[in-house]
């Protein structure tokens, strides 16, 4: 994966990610919702940080997920580290 | 201008110190266990004030800067932090008291280390600094190693994010290519195997689970119930719920063995265990993009577990497998200062000559003049340097012997620096060692030395082994020879030699194979159980007077119990 990732993959690619450590009814993510309230667990967090850093190619922070709360500004931070890559 | 990189282990176990110079060159390497004589000295700091400022006197006289350099980015988080639950649930083993107190042990660690230097070097700039735990190990591992390319795995109980980094060396650069996240590791499943066998792995007893290992057999339905605790998804450890390893802890009591019941009754578990982590470590060693006839180095506290390594490179088709004297969190001390190192320069390839395993003290000699004048012995030799006819003479008698000569090894195995040695041809030699001089059980293996030229002759594979990393299967028809030192499984843990890289131990097995037809010595480490491995001449002196060791070589004088 290179700088070309647009922010809509980001987007994409995380929450299919929480879609698949959340249990539950949950079908479809609202970006802007705290992902504390979608259910995502502080396990399932650090997990997905890892995924990103494998699929994006740069290097992530466990607590990224935390501490950017929701999907948008999650897409928000690892765009920026794309592109300062 | 004297700049002095000084890498401090700050895992909150296993606390160490290296020196590294201006040049990169590694200068000293100790644990911190040796020089307060507390197994893996958890709490204390590694920059433990007199064992800092011996060292730098000895080493830094000249510094006009130094650097402290950490083995962790950061702290792990305390318990009530995002990412909480790595410790916990790794551990399956740890209660929350637990891992509060280890996540504790290490914040004071990371708070205070270098901070005895402005004592120690009154007026010399020092600035500290602090590396990503991982590629500590990495860095260490690899410029030990003597391959300009590699692929670099480092597995243990966890790092910042997770237990497994893989680097890729190119022309002896490091590349981080992947990392796991989360809990779920090697390192704490070998842990709660070990507890589950009925010893301690706080004490670093996963050794005793290996070698128990050799007697039994893998329980099919044992290995299941332990394959549930830790999942690989693409070579990365996942941790099964806590509720999962409760389970597993309560559906293992046909095979689990009490602290103090007979030690065998642990046998069928450890073996399985032994067989869980196989599968699991080959899992990884698939994700870990190794070339056909390429390079492996291996490093992190799984690289300890020379029963799995001993076949890994013919497995795996590889080249070559290095894994350092120092593996585990001392060893990394070293990765610190060289990264700190490799920072101020621009971040050039990786040194050479880190492959030298003899980095620490060496024996204090006015203690020696001391202790030869004032200690009472019956008999003390001088003997020729070089002299080690002498020495293979007292061995191929039956005698047990300590030895103390130069500066002591970096890592877990004495390597014939701090070593007890004997003569290996006598089936009950193991027993004597055991029962009258280490005081452990039984059924405790001991390591075989071999010239390198003529491993092949004695093993059914002759790739190096000089610090003992590896496992291997003795030739069916030698075995007899050297009872004391082949396991219950027909392998032996050996040391290869060579008089290049280790001369005097070289030289007296060859000396041995001279008067006994068996070049062959056995080496354990000069300690007792429970103790780490002697630092001090006093030391020495006291396992001595206290065991049934017959003698002791310090240096070149021979201390022996018997009168002449």
């Amino acid at each position: 994966m290179t700088q070309a990732a647009s922010r809509d993959e980001i987007v994409a690619f995380v929450s299919s990610r929480i879609l698949e450590h959340v249990a539950g009814d949950v079908v479809a993510i609202d970006p802007d919702t705290d992902l504390v309230e979608l259910g995502v667990k502080s396990i399932d967090a650090v997990l997905i940080s890892g995924d990103v850093e494998d699929r994006f190619g740069i290097e992530v922070d466990p607590v990224l997920l935390f501490e950017c709360r929701t999907v948008n500004r999650v897409a928000d931070s690892v765009a920026e580290s794309l592109a300062r890559r | 201008m004297s700049v002095y990189y000084i890498g401090f282990s700050v895992t909150g176990h296993d606390p160490a110190f290296a020196i590294v110079d201006g040049e990169g060159r590694l200068l000293f390497a100790e644990a911190t266990e040796r020089y307060v004589q507390d197994k893996r000295a958890w709490g204390i700091p590694p920059d433990h004030f007199d064992h800092l400022a011996g060292a730098l006197r000895r080493h830094c006289a000249d510094a006009t800067r130094l650097v402290a350099a950490a083995t962790w980015a950061k702290p792990r988080p305390a318990s009530d932090a995002p990412g909480d639950g790595g410790a916990e649930r790794s551990f399956g083993i740890v209660d929350r008291i637990q891992a509060h107190w280890m996540r504790e042990q290490q914040r004071r660690a990371f708070e205070f280390y270098g901070l005895n230097l402005p004592l120690i070097a009154p007026g010399v700039p020092i600035e500290r600094r602090a590396y990503d735990h991982h590629l500590c190990h990495a860095a260490y591992a690899a410029a030990s190693s003597p391959y300009e390319d590699a692929q670099c795995l480092i597995v243990d109980g966890e790092g910042e994010v997770g237990s497994v980094s893989l680097f890729a060396m190119c022309g002896r650069r490091l590349e981080r290519r992947w990392r796991s996240f989360g809990p779920g590791s090697l390192g704490f499943f070998y842990g709660f195997v070990t507890q589950a066998c009925g010893f301690d792995w706080r004490l670093g007893e996963e050794w005793k689970t290996m070698g128990l290992a050799a007697f039994g057999t893998p329980q099919p339905d044992a290995v299941a119930l332990l394959e549930r605790l830790v999942g690989l998804e693409r070579g990365r450890p996942r941790a099964a719920p806590i509720e999962t390893w409760d389970e597993v802890a309560a559906a293992l009591a046909p095979w689990r063995r009490e602290p103090g019941e007979d030690v065998l009754r642990g046998a069928d578990l450890s073996a399985s265990g032994q067989a869980a982590y196989a599968a699991l470590a080959d899992g990884i060693l698939e994700a870990a993009e190794l070339v056909p006839e390429g390079n492996l180095v291996l490093g992190g506290g799984c690289a300890l577990n020379s029963s799995y390594n001993g076949a890994i490179r013919r497995r795996f088709g590889l080249g070559g497998v290095h894994i350092p004297s120092a593996p585990a969190d001392d060893g990394n001390a070293a990765g610190a200062a060289l990264l700190a190192w490799q920072e101020d320069r621009g971040g050039p390839p990786l040194p050479r000559g880190w492959d030298n395993p003899y980095l620490g003290t060496a024996p204090d000699l006015k203690a020696l003049e001391r202790i030869v004048a004032r200690g009472g012995f019956r008999r003390v030799t001088e003997i020729a340097d070089g002299d080690t006819g002498t020495i293979a003479e007292r061995l191929a008698g039956g005698a047990i012997l300590g030895v103390m000569r130069g500066r002591a090894e970096f890592g877990p195995r004495a390597l014939g620096n701090r070593s007890i040695l004997a003569d290996p041809r006598s089936p009950e030699m193991k027993d004597r060692l055991n029962r009258d001089v280490k005081g452990r059980e039984p059924y405790r293996p001991f390591a075989p030395v071999v010239l390198e030229d003529q491993a092949e002759h004695w093993f059914e594979c002759a790739d190096p082994s000089p610090y003992m990393s590896f496992t291997r299967r003795w030739r069916a028809e030698k075995r007899a020879q050297v009872p004391a030192v082949v396991h219950a499984d027909g392998t032996g843990r050996l040391q290869t030699v060579n008089a290049e890289a280790a001369p005097w131990l070289a030289s007296l097995t060859a000396e041995l194979g001279a008067v006994t037809g068996v070049p062959i010595v056995l080496n354990t480490s000069l300690n007792v159980m429970g103790k780490p491995i002697a630092h001090s001449v006093e030391d020495a002196v006291t396992i001595l007077a206290t065991t049934g060791l017959d003698a002791l070589l310090i240096e070149n004088v021979l201390i022996e119990k018997a009168a002449a």
